[in-house]
């Protein structure tokens, strides 16, 4: 039963319809020869019955009148019949009056036959309204069995032949049924393996197939649709995307330009403005008498030293910021870079013990002096706002695919708004160093940074004591 | 001349007679042979056919005469009395003395002549003048001489001889099942049709 389930449904309709018309057949054939069988053996029966009439009426007068040899001159008429074995005129009291048997023997069939090989019929003979006697014919069932058996193998051969053409007639007839069913199923294959959903599943009638077809194509049309729609949002998106990309990256541009322009602005027009006013102190200086000016002189050449140190690094900070974009990126081992570093801080920044906490492999695609500088102004950050004796603990670790590159330092708490420290020219933080090129640089180069390499940085005061921590998270490869 | 009617014999007799004993045995010689006679003569009626005009439906009875000396003995006769023949009851009448009245003739249905009658022989079958009666006889010749069955004894059996002619000419009809067991023999009377 189990390999009938798996089979194809072609072939499950076809052994169905097989079955059915077989079994029918069967029914059918056996019935008859059944019938027939029965048919025949009452018409052997009768024939004989008929036979023993006309001999028994024929032997009245042999009966009445003791006339042995003419009864059996009427019974040896039966030897024209091959079948009949024996016959036998009894008179009325019993007594054998003449016989006749046949002179050739028949073999024994044994038992196989569900009827008797013999049969046996018997009539009493009347004259005139008396029993005078009674004749009795015994025959073989040869006839009917041969006669059975060419019926047998009629109805085998007309089986055959009805076999024969349900399986032709079934294995069109099955079409009706499966092919609805191996197209619904050609179209499902279709969109499963090629995701193609504009196929549509043929339907012929308007049955339960038809119906179930039409339920597929609907479902179809609605993917289609549906998927038309995600096609023209993702078009739009993506169109959308584009503009805005092309407008950052032009807005990018410009901001560089601008930076660029900034830059050559203060090193080259304000510079030279500086030196007319440096000249022209130096010239004051010369040529006055009067001492007493030489405190004010001195004051303003100092303002003036201030002031170029100012545009030098505001100049740095724009060509940096217009460069950071056009530098080329490497593979970098952000522990190797931490360790080539720490030994430069622990000369530089002899007042402060280092920490460091550090995950090997972490490797970042950018650009090693960028990053080195980053870590630089991180590092000078958190000593600048350090108490003294405390350690800068230097970590890096692994969340997910983010490298985590924090600075912690105890010491001075960040401001309410954090954001802020982040931003060009603001030094939020009572520095115990008041050095006077801290113009709010450093962090700002951080955060310039970070962005550039993709990442972020953030601020967060510590927890459990005063002080700040600065994480800088980055992309691993 | 009355006829003679014959003693009622019990009818259980009867049937013992015609069913049980083998009446017809001839070979082993049981049966008396005028017992047998008188039996086959009855059972000539059932293979014979009258005319209409002689054996009418209505007619409840078959008469068996037996013209002459009475060849047969009360056991012959009682194996025979009483019996039916075409469904009519077997009337035995006897003419012993060879005369056969005018009106016998016409209610005679078989006539059994018996030998003491051999002399008359032809004078009966002339007074009987082809009318429709079966005459049986145990005469020799009887056949031949115009008479129409005659019973034979042949290898100690009894046996027919039949003369097709005289049944024709009276218009008598024999069963051919008859004719089977018989010997058919023409009439050899000078002057006899044929």
């Amino acid at each position: 039963m189990r390999a009938f389930r798996d089979l194809r449904i072609t072939h499950k309709l076809m052994i169905i319809m097989m079955i059915t018309s077989s079994v029918a057949v069967l029914i059918m054939a056996v019935a008859m020869v059944i019938n027939q069988a029965v048919k025949e053996s009452r018409a052997v029966a009768n024939q004989l019955e008929t036979l023993a009439q006309i001999i028994g009426s024929r032997s009245t007068s042999a009966l009445a009148f003791d006339d042995p040899r003419t009864a059996e001159e009427n019974l040896h008429a039966l030897a024209a019949k091959s079948n009949i074995v024996h016959a036998v005129i009894h008179k009325a009291n019993g007594s054998i009056f003449a016989q006749y048997r046949a002179s050739k023997t028949w073999p024994d069939p044994g038992s196989f036959w569900v009827f008797a090989n013999e049969i046996e019929v018997a009539k009493d003979i009347i004259l005139d309204g008396e029993r005078v006697g009674r004749i009795r014919i015994v025959s073989t069932m040869d006839d009917f069995y041969a006669t059975l058996i060419e019926q047998i193998m009629w109805t085998l051969i007309i089986m055959v032949s009805c076999f024969a053409v349900s399986f032709i007639i079934s294995s069109r007839l099955h079409k009706v049924i499966s092919d609805p069913i191996l197209r619904l199923r050609g179209a499902m294959d279709n969109v499963s393996t090629r995701q193609d959903y504009s196929v549509r599943a043929e339907t012929r009638a308007d049955d339960e197939l038809g119906v179930l077809t039409d339920g597929f194509n609907h479902m179809l049309q609605q993917i289609q649709i549906r998927d038309a729609e995600l096609a023209s949002y993702r078009a739009d998106l993506e169109a959308e995307i584009a503009a805005r990309t092309k407008e950052l990256a032009q807005a990018t541009r410009k901001r560089i330009s601008w930076l660029q322009t900034l830059a050559r602005f203060l090193r080259h027009e304000l510079k030279n403005a500086t030196v007319g006013v440096r000249t022209s102190l130096e010239l004051i200086e010369r040529r006055t008498r009067d001492r007493s000016i030489d405190a004010y002189v001195q004051r303003a050449r100092k303002s003036m030293g201030f002031m170029n140190t100012l545009l030098e690094s505001v100049g740095n900070a724009s060509s940096l910021e217009a460069s950071i974009y056009q530098d080329a990126r490497r593979p970098l081992d952000l522990s190797e870079l931490i360790s080539t570093c720490l030994e430069e801080y622990r000369s530089s920044y002899a007042a402060n013990g280092f920490v460091v906490k550090c995950v090997a492999g972490i490797a970042i695609l950018g650009n090693e002096d960028r990053v080195r500088q980053m870590l630089d102004k991180l590092v000078s950050n958190a000593v600048d706002h350090s108490k003294p004796e405390t350690p800068i603990i230097i970590s890096l670790e692994k969340r997910g695919n983010q490298a985590i590159l924090s600075v912690l330092n105890e010491g001075a708490k960040l401001p309410e708004d954090k954001e802020r420290v982040f931003e060009l020219f603001v030094s939020m933080r009572d520095s115990k160093h008041k050095r006077t090129d801290n113009l709010g640089l450093g962090l700002y180069i951080v955060k310039l940074v970070a962005e550039s390499h993709g990442g972020q940085v953030q601020a967060q005061d510590l927890k459990d004591k005063e002080g700040a921590i600065f994480s800088v998270t980055l992309p691993i490869i | 001349m009355r006829p003679h009617r014959s003693q009622s014999v019990p009818l259980v007799a009867l049937l013992f007679g015609a069913f049980a004993q083998p009446i017809v045995h001839g070979a082993t010689q049981t049966i008396q042979e005028d017992t047998l006679k008188a039996v086959y003569t009855y059972q000539l009626g059932k293979f014979t056919e009258w005319p209409a005009t002689k054996l009418t439906p209505s007619e409840a009875n078959l008469n068996f005469c037996i013209l002459g000396k009475n060849p047969f003995g009360s056991s012959a006769l009682d194996a025979i009395q009483n019996k039916r023949v075409q469904g009519r009851r077997l009337e035995i009448e006897i003419y012993p003395s060879g005369l056969l009245p005018n009106e016998a003739t016409a209610t005679c249905h078989i006539l059994f002549i018996s030998e003491s009658e051999k002399s008359r022989l032809r004078s009966i079958l002339a007074q009987l003048r082809d009318s429709p009666v079966l005459t049986v006889s145990d005469i020799d010749n009887f056949a031949a001489q115009g008479g129409m069955i005659a019973l034979v004894k042949l290898q100690q059996r009894v046996r027919f001889e039949i003369n097709p002619m005289a049944l024709r000419r009276s218009g008598l009809a024999v069963s051919s099942k008859l004719l089977e067991l018989a010997k058919l023999v023409p009439d050899r009377r000078p002057g006899a049709l044929r």
